[in-house]
């Protein structure tokens, strides 16, 4: 329930930047994830926030006040923080039993011992690991050992939670359950949140916002729909999304009726976003429309794969040189090396300039 | 004006910076032990030093009128350029060379063999081998000298016969009985053990899946070993070689016992007789010269497996796979295993037990044989009146010393070890970690018989911090935990880098000070390591002599001084019978704390 | 981690370290001239040329050894006062305690004893491992008056005597231990006065000390052990003495066949040889007699004991880790060609006893052997000084050999008392000294190293 905010943060570990000048601001209650490839800096950030790292420049507030300044060399030590922090490999003290790690904190913290063992009761009967107290974590499953590694974040009721790629050690199936349970916990308990991750997936499914990053800056600082529907840039085009947005050059001039698109190997016209020059196009695969007949206002492509997957089929088309992946939710049976006909749908593809890879302009939606 | 104002301003939060970073634990812990160092091991160092370039009040016996004190560089040119330089130097480094070289090589193929047999193999009795091939390291390396000298005793030095001559009636030939050969198989037999415990804990951290792809892209066994397997843990054998050639270097006992009767001289035994002719500052060239090699031996190893090491990160896991099968040969190489530890380790024990039982020197007869150097009662006529070794009060006052010693020393450098790998790690990459690591093992090249020397005089009176321990057993105490630095600072630092920072971590976050943190989580999860580095250290404290030798008094007298004693004076049963009883502690010792911890030697060195 | 980052560091340190002490005053806080040359007082030793260091200035310090050594000639100055310049608290001690200048002719030795019951303690650093008997009869005749015996190699001793001088440590009251040369070198002149040589009145039972020990026995240090080292053959391959002549044991028949502690680690043995060289005529003498034409010395060396060292280095000798090694080796049984060796006297009773056999080479010329002695000295500012004075008497025995005598009441550890019957197989203290050489401790002093170097360099 505090507002987190960093402010021209930057941190370098010897020749590398880790973290390059970065600002961001966590409003109260927030579930704010950091998303990005592995070693683009997000678990620097996060161990900035929690104290384990000191910034070289910048400052770092929580509800306005400073915990660290380089400026003027304040330092709050992680514990006077407030914060809970589980780790990726949750680091769960081996040589204590599942009660001893969870008791830790609130033992820090001269906790009478009558409301430690309540108070951890309650929390390991929530996570339902009632009755694992006694346990070691070597004696747990991986999904156990999570809980364990949330229950001694949550014991002594921090106000931050600072969650690093939590989930990256388990199943797809347990990953799948535990966000839901995660989510929740964040509504229980109102708590900010700094959520790490490098699965798109996770942050669209689970953030009030999504910071994604690159080298050590931040690229885009959106909501979730916003991140997926109008990525900032190339990067976090590519970055979001499962199958992957098609990301197709092309030159664009300004025509009648909005943006005319000429690709390698066929044009779009009356595209709404206005650009002109060399740009490129980005547009979601269930933003094409599959049509297996003929179709006069379609395009022709050769299928190269089809993959069902269940609710959806994602196939990928070849016209030439050029390759695009569509997502198809309809049940239609296609065959490969068949003849399709694609639809584009010029009211969602995003225009962005080819040599900066920035977005020129936004799809409406 | 305005500057002069601004100054503080921008001062503060800066120095704020700098105090927030000096007085991080593993700093400030870096920067105590950096001062207990400095005590430890750079002022020895620094007196050596200084001794070789200063006249000392005993140079009046060669040159008259010198000032005591005053510099000079007589010391270097005696030692350097002298009529006695070759048979003082330049020959005892040359057969310093030849036997550590020897001893290094043997020491290292039998050991890495060995190990390899024992963690990659189908061989049978794996456990038992493993357990049994460590003993050597357990008994003090002289022991087996010992022993060669009453099997290969020959007529050079006259008086009775070894058992090898008075049963065959073959005289045995002076290079066989003394010299260079034995000096090699004998230290070879010990350190082998040394070797066998460094490679196999290089090759049980190897992670055999990268043996196995080999396999399945279609090598061949031997192609394994060769290309795969050899490659991956050289670096942890040419390390483990230069240790060994270090140790090999400094070990005094066996060169004495089996060089000096033919005059074949070594560094260490040269150093030896100058401070026995009380030219203590000409012993030290000799020392500093020993530590010189060293490290051209260390950066030399630098320089061939520097860029290569880089590759052999060692994951240190275990990894469990299917043993190499050895087929046809696996009995015979089994037999070969037995019949090689058959005479490393029990044979040497059973001669000097034979020997201990021998009333008389010379006679080899069954009926020569009494129990009277156990358990007799004093009689004047036989050795002086020492009475049985199990009767002697002497020897259970010593026995009770040793033991107090090596666990004293053993938990103190356990737990130094541990904050030493603490600060090394924690503070890996910054210079404080580089320093204090390099200072740590610094008195590994530093000759034990100098160092013990040096401790003699330098604390004998207040030391900065420490009181004057001259004569106390806090000063055995002292320069033995100081000795161990180098293994202790090792084996610790192997055991933090175990724990990983995250651990550390969360408990900060749970708001623990630095104290409980070591308390309550560093500690406990390093408590293998620590267990192995006290057995490592009680155990070579246990068996210390050459260290400790002129630092003892009757009160603080130790089982290994008091048999150096005996057989210094040729009552050589009784000292076997020492030697035994000193065996028989350790091992159990080992064995107890093993059951009772799961501790493992090889991991007090860090393997 | 362990084997690679060393190098530079360790480099820097030792440069540093060079440098910094290059740069420093040396710890020793003496920084006094060095002590006035021992000598012995002209009665010492009839037999021997008394020899000296003088206490000339000091010339300019050269910084090399010579390359050939020199056999340090010396003239004979004048005794030293070894209490000129003691410093006031060692003279506040010695007044105390009643010693050295302050010790008056007669001595009351029931208040001593009285006193010392009052110090309950003794501490004596002893070269020899027989400390053990001597406390056992010291601790029964005065109960009250613990013995704390400490049993060290005789170079630790000195060592350990020196340094604690040097640290203002005062723990040892009694020193027994040989190397006279260096005790009178280096420990017994102000301003290292680490000894004190204190001389009972009265020995038991109730004799004149100066009645029954010669002068040179008690003067400048009381002599304990007249310890002989002599030449010794095995008399079961040997009807007879094989060598009448020092120098046959250079020639080749006994190549490889001669043993004896090794001079570099027997200060014995080295003193022995070192003695040879103090008696040039006497050993040319025997060497023309030996080989029937004058010596003709090499080049390069000084005289004809030093011929004889070098002949003797060349002929491969045994050498042993202990001069007592030596004669198990001769004296061993069974053995078709036995080496003959040098060896301390003592291990005589070995053959008493039936363990050995061997007899000493009584015709050989020019000397069968050599005397090395042992002394009983009290340390400078010792805690229990009236228990040292008793424990100093206690160890001078009685007329039988007894009391603290009687662990070395043995054949050829000879007793300076000449009131006390000689064990069987041993000599009395005048015909020892007719037989040996005696060392002189000035000359061993300023001469040993040299041997020792001179040995060392003709070794092959
Ligand atoms: N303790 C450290 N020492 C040196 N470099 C580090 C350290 N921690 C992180 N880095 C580097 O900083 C960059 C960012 O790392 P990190 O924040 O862990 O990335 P992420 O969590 O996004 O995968 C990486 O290049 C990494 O190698
Ligand atoms: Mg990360």
């Amino acid at each position: 329930m505090h507002t987190i905010e960093l402010v021209h943060v930057t941190k370098r570990f010897g020749k590398v930047v880790a973290v390059d000048d970065l600002s961001l601001t966590i409003e109260r209650g927030n579930f704010l994830t950091l998303l990005g490839p592995s070693g683009c800096g997000k678990t620097t950030v996060l161990r900035m926030l929690a104290g384990l790292e000191e910034p070289d420049a910048g400052d770092i507030l929580i509800d306005g006040k400073p915990v660290f300044s380089a400026q003027e060399g304040i330092f709050v030590p992680p514990a006077k923080r407030n914060l809970g922090l589980v780790f990726q490999s949750y680091a769960l003290w081996p040589h204590m039993t599942v009660y001893q790690n969870v008791a830790f904190g609130l033992e820090m913290a001269k906790q009478p011992k009558q409301e430690i063992q309540q108070r951890i009761g309650g929390i390991l009967k929530d996570l339902q690991i009632g009755e694992m107290g006694q346990r070691y974590p070597q004696e747990m499953s991986g999904g156990q050992q999570q809980r364990v590694a949330l229950a001694r974040m949550l014991a002594p009721k921090p106000g931050i939670f600072l969650l690093d790629e939590p989930l990256s050690n388990l199943d797809a199936r347990l990953r799948v359950d535990m966000r839901s349970e995660l989510k929740r916990l964040h509504r229980d308990t109102g708590a900010t949140t700094l959520y790490v991750t490098h699965d798109q997936l996770e942050a669209l499914t689970m953030s009030t916002h999504i910071v994604v990053m690159k080298e050590g800056r931040v690229q885009q600082h959106a909501s979730p729909a916003q991140v997926y529907r109008t990525p900032a840039n190339l990067f976090v085009a590519d970055f979001i999304g499962s199958p992957k947005i098609n990301l197709l050059d092309a030159t664009a001039t300004l025509g009648e009726g909005g943006t005319h698109l000429k690709f390698a190997t066929f044009e779009i016209a009356r595209v709404l976003t206005r650009a002109s020059g060399a740009v490129v196009a980005g547009i979601r695969p269930e933003d094409i429309r599959i049509s297996p007949e003929p179709d006069p206002n379609g395009i022709e492509f050769k299928v190269y794969s089809v993959l069902p997957a269940g609710s959806e089929i994602v196939i990928n088309a070849h016209r030439g040189a050029t390759s695009v992946v569509i997502r198809e939710t309809r049940d239609i049976q296609l065959e490969m090396d068949s003849v399709i006909w694609l639809q584009f749908d010029s009211k969602k593809i995003n225009l962005y300039d080819k040599q900066t890879g920035s977005l020129i302009a936004a799809a409406k939606n | 004006m305005m500057t002069a104002v601004a100054f503080p301003v921008s001062f503060a939060p800066t120095a704020r910076r700098a105090w927030r970073k000096l007085t991080r634990p593993h700093v400030v812990l870096g920067l105590v032990l950096l001062g207990l160092l400095f005590y430890l091991v750079m002022i020895p160092l620094f007196i050596m030093i200084q001794t070789t370039i200063t006249w000392q009040v005993e140079d009046q016996r060669l040159v008259r009128g010198v000032v005591p004190g005053e510099f000079t560089l007589f010391h270097w040119d005696r030692v350097f350029n002298s009529i006695i330089s070759q048979a003082m130097l330049w020959t005892p480094l040359q057969n310093t060379l030849v036997t550590s070289i020897g001893i290094s090589f043997f020491a290292l193929s039998i050991g890495s063999l060995l190990a390899w047999l024992v963690v990659r193999s189908d061989l049978p009795g794996k456990g038992y081998i493993s357990s049994i091939a460590i003993i050597p390291y357990m008994m003090p390396s002289w022991t087996l000298s010992l022993a060669w000298i009453v099997v290969f005793k020959n007529q050079r030095i006259g008086g009775s016969m070894g058992f090898f001559e008075a049963l065959t009636g073959i005289a045995v030939p002076d290079w066989l009985s003394y010299g260079p050969v034995p000096i090699i198989i004998t230290l070879s037999l010990h350190y082998y053990a040394f070797a066998f415990l460094l490679v196999s804990g290089a090759l049980q951290s190897l992670d055999a899946r990268l043996e196995e792809s080999g396999e399945i892209l279609g090598a061949s066994r031997w192609q394994v070993l060769t290309r795969i397997t050899f490659p991956l843990v050289i670096p942890a054998v040419l390390s483990a070689f230069i240790l060994t050639f270090s140790r090999a270097m400094g070990s005094f006992g066996t060169p004495a016992f089996l060089g000096n009767p033919v005059r074949y001289y070594v560094l260490s035994t040269s150093l030896y007789n100058n401070i026995q002719s009380r030219l203590q500052a000409d012993g030290f060239v000799i020392g500093l010269a020993m530590i010189a090699i060293a490290i051209v031996t260390i950066y030399i190893n630098q320089r061939v497996i520097g860029v290569r090491k880089s590759f052999a990160t060692l994951t240190g896991k275990g990894f469990t796979s299917t043993p190499v099968r050895l087929r046809a040969f696996r009995y015979p190489i089994f037999i070969i295993v037995i019949t090689f530890l058959t005479i490393a380790v029990f044979a040497p024990l059973l001669f000097l037990g034979y020997e201990s039982l021998m009333l008389k020197k010379n006679s080899y007869d069954l009926s020569n044989l009494s129990l009277h150097y156990w358990i007799g009662e004093s009689n004047p006529k036989i050795a002086d009146g020492i009475g049985g070794v199990l009767r002697e009060s002497q020897t259970w006052a010593s026995t009770w010393n040793s033991v107090a010693l090596a666990v004293v020393t053993g938990v103190i450098t356990s737990l130094l070890g541990i904050f030493l790998g603490y600060a090394i790690v924690k503070g890996r990459g910054t210079a404080l970690s580089k320093f204090v690591e390099q200072v740590a093992f610094l008195p590994y090249l530093m000759p034990s018989i100098a160092f013990g020397a040096i401790y003699l005089g330098m604390f004998a009176q207040p030391m900065g911090p420490i009181p004057a321990l001259y004569g106390t057993f806090w000063l055995l105490v002292l320069v033995s935990v100081a000795k161990h630095l180098p293994y202790s600072s090792r084996s610790g630092t192997a055991a933090v880098m175990q724990v990983g920072s995250e651990l550390e971590e969360a408990a900060i976050i749970g708001g623990a000070s630095w104290l409980t943190r070591f308390r309550r989580i560093i500690m406990p999860l390093t408590t293998a390591g620590l267990v192995s580095g006290f057995l490592l250290t009680f155990i070579t404290t246990m068996r210390e002599l050459s260290l400790i030798v002129l630092l003892v008094t009757p009160a603080t007298r130790t089982l290994s001084t008091l048999n150096f004693r005996y057989s210094e004076q040729g009552y050589h049963q009784p000292g076997n019978a020492l030697a035994i009883l000193l065996i028989v502690i350790v091992l159990f010792s080992e064995w107890f704390v093993r059951r009772l911890r799961g501790a493992q030697i090889g991991k007090g060195l860090g393997a | 981690m362990f084997r690679n980052k060393c190098f530079n560091v360790a480099l820097c340190v030792l440069v540093i370290a060079i440098v910094t002490a290059a740069c420093t005053p040396a710890p020793e806080p003496t920084k006094a001239p060095p002590p006035p040359a021992p000598t012995t007082a002209p009665a010492a030793a009839p037999t021997t040329a008394p020899a000296a260091v003088p206490t000339t200035a000091p010339v300019a310090a050269p910084t090399t050894a010579p390359a050939v050594p020199k056999p340090t000639e010396v003239a004979k100055p004048a005794a030293p006062d070894p209490y000129k310049g003691i410093t006031a608290a060692q003279d506040a001690w010695a007044k105390a305690a009643q010693v050295g200048p302050y010790q008056p002719a007669t001595l009351d030795w029931d208040a001593i004893e009285a006193a010392a019951k009052k110090e309950g303690k003794v501490v004596v650093y002893s070269a020899s491992s027989r400390i053990a008997d001597v406390k056992k009869s010291f601790e029964a005749k005065y109960p009250g008056i613990t013995v704390e015996g400490y049993d060290i190699a005789a170079v630790d001793l000195l060592t350990k005597l020196q340094k604690e001088f040097r640290s203002n440590i005062h723990t040892a009251d009694v020193a027994f231990v040989g190397d006279p040369a260096t005790q009178l070198g280096e420990m017994f002149y102000p301003p290292n006065k680490i000894l004190w040589t204190f001389v009972p009145d009265v020995l038991f039972p109730n004799v004149k000390t100066v009645d029954v020990i010669n002068q040179g026995d008690r003067d400048p240090m009381l002599v304990h052990i007249i310890g002989g080292y002599t030449w010794l053959y095995n008399t079961e391959a040997f009807k007879e003495p094989p060598i009448k002549n020092i120098w046959d044991l250079t020639k080749p028949e006994w190549r490889g066949r001669v043993t004896f502690g090794d001079p570099q680690t027997t200060p014995n043995t080295l003193n022995c040889f070192t003695s040879l060289t103090n008696h040039p005529d006497e050993m040319a003498k025997a060497y023309e007699a030996a080989f029937g034409k004058p010596i003709v010395l090499e080049p390069g060396v000084p005289n004809a004991g030093y011929q004889w060292i070098k002949n003797l280095a060349k002929n491969d000798p045994v050498m042993t880790k202990s001069a007592g090694d030596a004669g198990n080796s001769v004296g061993a049984k069974g053995q078709k060609n036995p080496p003959v060796g040098f060896a301390p006297w003592s291990k005589i009773r070995d053959v008493l006893s039936g363990n050995l056999v061997f007899d000493l080479m009584w015709n050989m010329s020019p000397v069968i052997g050599c005397a090395d002695l042992v002394t009983l000295s009290m340390v400078n500012q010792a805690p229990h000084p009236n228990a040292a004075k008793l424990m100093v008497r206690w160890y001078m025995g009685d007329d039988k050999g007894g009391l603290g005598r009687s662990p070395y009441n043995v054949p050829g550890d000879g007793n300076p008392r000449k009131d006390v019957a000689v064990p069987k197989g041993g000599k009395s203290v005048d015909e020892m000294q007719k037989l040996l050489w005696r060392n002189d401790p000035g000359y061993t002093y300023a001469n040993a190293i040299k041997v020792r170097d001179f040995w060392i360099a003709n070794l092959k």
